[in-house]
C-alpha cells in the first residue's frame, strides 16, 4: 500500500480560492437546478428585478445629479459643490461600515456554525485560501446589495460631472478593497468575540440586538417630526459633510476618486495609492491574525465563566420549589404542564424567540402611544359624511383598544401557535416516544400559545382602559372579547401549524413557515370577522335605541360562539394528524 | 425463553416509502430478561424497525406490540412501557440536563418525589452531576448520549430500545451502558439494541437478529446463527456471509 499521493502538487493560493468559490457556485447552481419551478421563476424574477432597480437608480442618479449641477440651483439653495464632492467619501464610508457590521454575523456563521471548517482546514490547500474564500463569500451578497445603491450613484456622479474614464474602474477597485479590508476586520472581531462567548449564543444575541434594534428604530421614527424644511435639510447636508474629514482614510479614497475624475493626477495618485495600500495592509494584517488565532485554537478556546454563573444561580432545590409552587399544578395534568413549562423555558432562553415575541410588543406599544396621543377621537372629516356614519365611526373607535389588543395578540399567536409543533425541531422524538395522546399534545400546545398571549393582551387592554378612563363594564367586556377572539385565532393557527409542521429546520426562521399561506390568510380573515361579530351588535343597539349593554352581551355571545367553533373544529380535524407528524 | 414474557413482538411488520420497501415482513420476539441485538448493514432497515417499535413511525402493515400493547391501537400504553434511545441524541438545547430529566419524568407520569430521586440517581450514575445545571447545547456528544439514555431510564421501563447506543462514547461510558443494560435484563426488562460493533453484539446479546434489505435474514442465539452460517464461528463471518461480503475483497484489491 502506498502512503502518499505520488503526483500531488501543492496548489497555489488563488487557484485554491477559485476551487473553493467554484464549489459554492456549483452548490448554488445545484440548488437552483433542483428547485421547484415556482422557486426558479422567483429567483429569475429577483435577478431581473435587481438589474431593473440598478438601471432605475442609475437613471435617477444621473437625472438628479444633472439637476444638482445646473447653474440655476446655487442661486436658490447656495453652493452644493462640496456636498456633491463628498458623495464618494460618504458612499465609501457607508460601504465600509455596512460591510463591517453585516459581515460580522455572516462570518460568525461561516467560520463557526457552518460545520465545514474542519473539512476545509484538513484538505491539502493553503489555510489562507480557506479564509479568503470565506471572506469573499461573506462579503459578496452584502457587497452586491450595497453596490445596488452606491455604484449607480457614483457612476451617475461621474457621468453628470463628465469625469475621466479612469474614474469608473477605480470606483470598483476602491469599493472592493475597502470592503475586503472591512470584512477582514470583521473576521478578527468574530475571532475575539467567539473566544469569550459560545458562537451559537453570540449569533442569537446578535440576531436579537440587530432585529430588535432595527425594529425599534423603524417604529419610533414615526414620532420624529421631519418635515423637510430648509433648516432641517441644511442640517442634514451639514451632517453628511462630516464624513469628509481630512484625517479619515475613507475620505482619502473618496477625494482621490474626485481628483481622478477631474484629471488632478498627482493628488489623485497620492490619495488613491495611500488608501488602497492602507486597505490592503489592513486586509493582510487582519487576515493573517485571524488565521493564526483560528489555527492556534485561541479563538475556539472557551472560558468557563458562564458555566459557573449558571451553577450558582440555579440550584436544583430552587427549581423543585418553584415547580411545587406552580399555580397551574392543580388544574392542568402533569404531562401537559410539563410541555408548557418546557416550551416557556425554551422560549425564554432562546433570544431568537424573544426577538420574535418582542416585535409585536413594540408594535403594540407604538400603536398604543399613537392611540393615546390622538385621544381616541374620531375623524372630523369635511362634514360631508352622514351623521349616522360619523356616529358609527366614533362608536367603533371606542373599541380601538380591543382592536389593538387583538392585533397584538394576533401577531403573538401567529408566532407561538403557528410554530407550536415545528419549534420542537429534531427533538420532537422525545414527545413522540412519550405516552401522551394527540389531544393532550394539542391542548399543551394550545395553552402554551394562548395563556401568555391572553395575559399580555389583557394587561394591555386594562392599561388602555385605565388611560382612557373606561368603565368597569367596558373593561370586562373588552377583556372577554379579547380572550374569546384570541382563543379562536390560536385554534386556527395551531391547526394550520400542525398540518404544515416542519421538524428538520436548521434556521429557526423556517419554523414560522409551518402555517403556510392559507393559514396566514385564514388567521388574518378571522380577526376582522370576529371583531365585527363583537362590535356590530352594540353599534346596532345604539342606532336602534336599545341599551348598549344588551348589544354588547349579544356581541359576546355571537363572537364567543364563532371563537369556540374556531378552536374546536380545526383542532378536531387535525387531531388525527398529530400521531403521524414527522413521518416521511 | 419459552417460559418468559414476550415484551416486544413484531409480526409481518412492513414499512413502505412509496415504491421502496424499507422493512419487509419482519417478525421476531424479544422476551423479558434478554438482550436482543439487531444487526444489519447501513440502510438495511434497523432504525426504521426500531422507530416503529418506539412508536415514532407508523407501520405500513403488520403488528408491533410493546409490553403486550399494540403500538398502533394503544400507543400511549405501549409508549409508557418503553424507553427509547435514538441514534442521534437530539435534546432540547435550552434545557439543562436536570430539567430535561424532570420534563421526561413528567411526561411519563412520575410523581414529583419519585422524579427528583430518580433524576438525581441517574445524573450521578452517568457522571453528569457537574453538568446537570448547564443547558444541553454545551454538552459533548458523549454527554448528550448519556443524557438521552438517562432520559430513557427515568421511568424505569419494562422495555428498552436503543439505536446505536455506544456511538461516540468513551470506553468507560460504553462499559457503563453495557453494565446497565445487563442489569436491566437481569431485572426482567427486554432490551433491544442495534449496533455496528459486532463484538458488543457477540458478547452482550442473548439473541441476535440480522436484517438486510428490509428482510430479517436470521434470528437466534450465537449457536443457532453458527448453524445458519455453515460452520462460520465468529459473528463477523456469519454477518458478512448473510449480508454479502464480496465487495470487501474488491476494496482490499484496490487498496493494495
Amino acid at each position: 500500500m502506498n502512503y502518499g499521493p505520488p503526483f500531488f502538487h501543492e496548489p497555489g493560493l488563488w487557484l485554491s480560492v477559485w476551487k473553493l468559490l467554484r464549489l459554492r457556485l456549483v452548490i448554488m447552481m445545484n440548488g437552483f437546478r433542483r428547485a421547484k419551478i415556482g422557486v426558479k421563476i422567483g429567483y429569475t424574477a429577483a435577478a431581473l428585478g435587481f438589474l431593473a432597480i440598478l438601471g432605475f437608480i442609475l437613471f435617477i442618479s444621473i437625472s438628479l445629479l444633472l439637476l444638482l449641477r445646473s447653474p440655476q440651483l446655487p442661486t436658490e439653495f447656495g453652493d452644493i459643490t462640496s456636498l456633491l464632492e463628498s458623495a464618494p467619501t460618504i458612499l465609501v464610508s457607508i460601504s465600509a461600515i455596512g460591510i463591517l457590521m453585516t459581515s460580522f454575523s455572516v462570518l460568525l456563521q461561516a467560520l463557526y456554525l457552518s460545520g465545514d471548517m474542519d473539512f476545509l482546514m484538513s484538505a491539502p490547500i493553503p489555510i489562507r485560501a480557506v479564509f479568503i474564500s470565506k471572506l469573499i463569500q461573506a462579503v459578496l451578497p452584502n457587497f452586491c446589495l450595497m453596490g445596488l445603491f452606491t455604484l449607480p450613484i457614483l457612476y451617475g456622479l461621474g457621468i453628470s460631472g463628465g469625469y475621466n474614464f479612469l474614474y469608473y474602474p477605480f470606483v470598483i477597485i476602491v469599493l472592493v478593497m475597502i470592503s475586503l479590508a472591512a470584512a477582514a476586520l470583521a473576521s478578527l472581531l468574530v475571532m475575539v468575540a467567539a473566544r469569550f462567548f459560545p458562537a451559537r449564543r453570540l449569533a442569537e444575541l446578535l440576531g436579537f440586538i440587530v432585529g430588535t434594534g432595527f425594529f425599534i428604530f423603524s417604529q419610533t421614527s414615526r414620532f420624529v417630526n421631519f418635515e423637510g424644511s430648509n433648516q432641517q435639510m441644511a442640517g442634514l447636508l451639514k451632517m453628511t459633510t462630516r464624513f469628509n474629514q481630512p484625517w479619515s482614510p475613507l475620505a482619502w479614497a473618496g477625494r482621490g476618486l474626485i481628483y481622478l475624475g477631474n484629471n488632478n493626477w498627482l493628488p489623485a495618485a497620492g490619495l488613491l495609492v495611500l488608501s488602497l495600500v492602507l486597505a490592503g495592509g489592513v486586509f493582510y494584517a487582519a487576515l493573517t491574525t485571524s488565521e493564526r488565532l483560528y489555527y492556534t485554537g485561541w479563538s475556539s478556546l472557551q472560558n468557563n465563566r458562564r458555566k459557573q454563573k449558571i451553577k450558582t444561580t440555579r440550584p436544583a432545590e430552587k427549581t423543585v420549589l418553584r415547580q411545587a409552587q406552580n399555580p397551574l399544578a392543580g388544574f392542568i395534568p402533569a404531562p401537559i404542564r410539563a410541555i408548557m413549562v418546557k416550551d416557556l423555558l425554551v422560549y425564554r432562553r432562546d433570544l431568537r424567540n424573544i426577538s420574535r415575541l418582542l416585535t409585536p410588543l413594540i408594535l403594540g406599544v407604538v400603536y398604543a402611544i399613537g392611540l393615546i396621543q390622538s385621544g381616541g377621537q374620531g375623524f372630523g372629516g369635511r362634514g360631508e359624511a352622514p351623521s349616522w356614519f360619523m356616529q358609527a365611526i366614533d362608536a367603533v373607535l371606542i373599541y380601538a383598544d380591543v382592536a389593538l389588543a387583538l392585533f397584538l395578540g394576533w401577531m403573538l399567536v401567529a408566532n407561538l401557535a403557528g410554530s407550536g409543533f415545528s419549534q420542537e425541531g429534531k427533538n420532537f422524538w422525545i414527545l413522540k416516544a412519550a405516552p401522551i395522546g394527540a389531544r393532550q399534545l394539542l391542548t399543551a400546545k394550545f395553552l402554551v400559545s394562548y395563556l401568555p398571549t391572553v395575559l399580555v393582551c389583557s394587561i394591555y387592554v386594562l392599561i388602555l382602559q385605565i388611560l382612557k378612563g373606561g368603565t368597569l363594564v367596558s373593561a370586562v367586556i373588552s377583556l372577554l372579547a379579547v380572550a374569546f377572539a384570541l382563543a379562536g385565532v390560536t385554534g386556527i393557527y395551531l391547526a394550520f401549524g400542525t398540518v404544515g409542521a416542519k421538524f428538520d429546520w436548521e434556521n429557526p426562521a423556517q419554523m414560522n413557515r409551518a402555517v403556510g399561506c392559507l393559514g396566514s390568510i385564514a388567521g388574518m380573515l378571522f380577526m376582522p370577522v370576529c371583531f365585527t361579530l363583537f362590535i356590530a351588535p352594540p353599534l346596532l343597539a345604539g342606532l336602534l335605541g336599545f341599551p348598549t349593554i344588551a348589544g354588547q352581551l349579544v356581541g359576546l355571545l355571537l363572537g364567543g360562539a364563532a371563537c369556540t367553533a374556531a378552536v374546536v373544529i380545526p383542532l378536531g380535524i387535525v387531531e388525527k394528524r398529530v400521531a403521524m407528524l414527522n413521518e416521511a | 425463553m419459552s417460559g418468559a414474557t414476550v415484551l416486544i413482538e413484531t409480526s409481518h411488520l412492513v414499512k413502505r416509502y412509496g415504491e421502496k420497501m424499507a422493512v419487509d415482513d419482519v417478525s421476531f420476539q424479544v422476551y423479558g430478561g434478554e438482550i436482543f441485538g439487531f444487526l444489519g448493514p447501513n440502510g438495511a432497515g434497523k432504525t426504521t424497525t426500531i422507530k416503529m417499535i418506539a412508536g415514532l413511525l407508523h407501520p405500513s402493515g403488520g403488528i408491533v406490540k410493546v409490553g403486550g400493547y399494540d403500538v398502533v391501537q394503544q400507543p400511549v400504553l405501549a409508549k409508557a412501557a418503553c424507553g427509547y434511545v435514538p441514534d442521534e441524541p437530539n435534546l432540547y438545547a435550552k434545557l439543562t440536563g436536570r430539567e430535561l430529566l424532570r420534563f421526561v419524568g413528567n411526561l411519563y407520569g412520575l410523581d414529583k418525589a419519585q422524579m427528583a430521586r430518580r433524576s438525581e440517581e441517574l445524573l450521578r450514575l452517568f457522571d453528569l452531576v457537574d453538568a446537570a445545571d448547564d443547558t444541553t447545547d454545551s454538552y459533548s456528544h458523549g454527554m448528550k448520549q448519556k443524557t438521552s439514555l438517562a432520559a430513557a431510564l427515568v421511568h424505569d421501563p419494562k422495555v428498552l430500545v436503543l439505536d446505536e447506543p455506544t456511538v461516540g462514547l468513551d470506553p468507560k461510558s460504553a462499559r457503563l451502558i453495557k453494565d446497565i443494560l445487563r442489569q436491566m435484563a437481569e431485572r426482567g426488562a427486554a432490551v433491544m439494541l442495534s449496533t455496528h460493533i459486532l463484538e458488543i453484539a457477540q458478547n452482550m446479546c442473548d439473541r441476535i437478529g440480522i436484517i438486510d434489505k428490509g428482510k430479517l435474514v436470521a434470528a437466534g442465539t450465537m449457536d443457532e446463527l453458527r448453524q445458519l452460517g455453515q460452520g462460520e464461528s465468529s459473528l463477523e463471518d456469519i454477518f458478512l456471509g448473510l449480508t454479502g461480503g464480496a465487495e470487501y475483497a474488491e476494496i482490499a484489491e484496490v487498496l493494495k
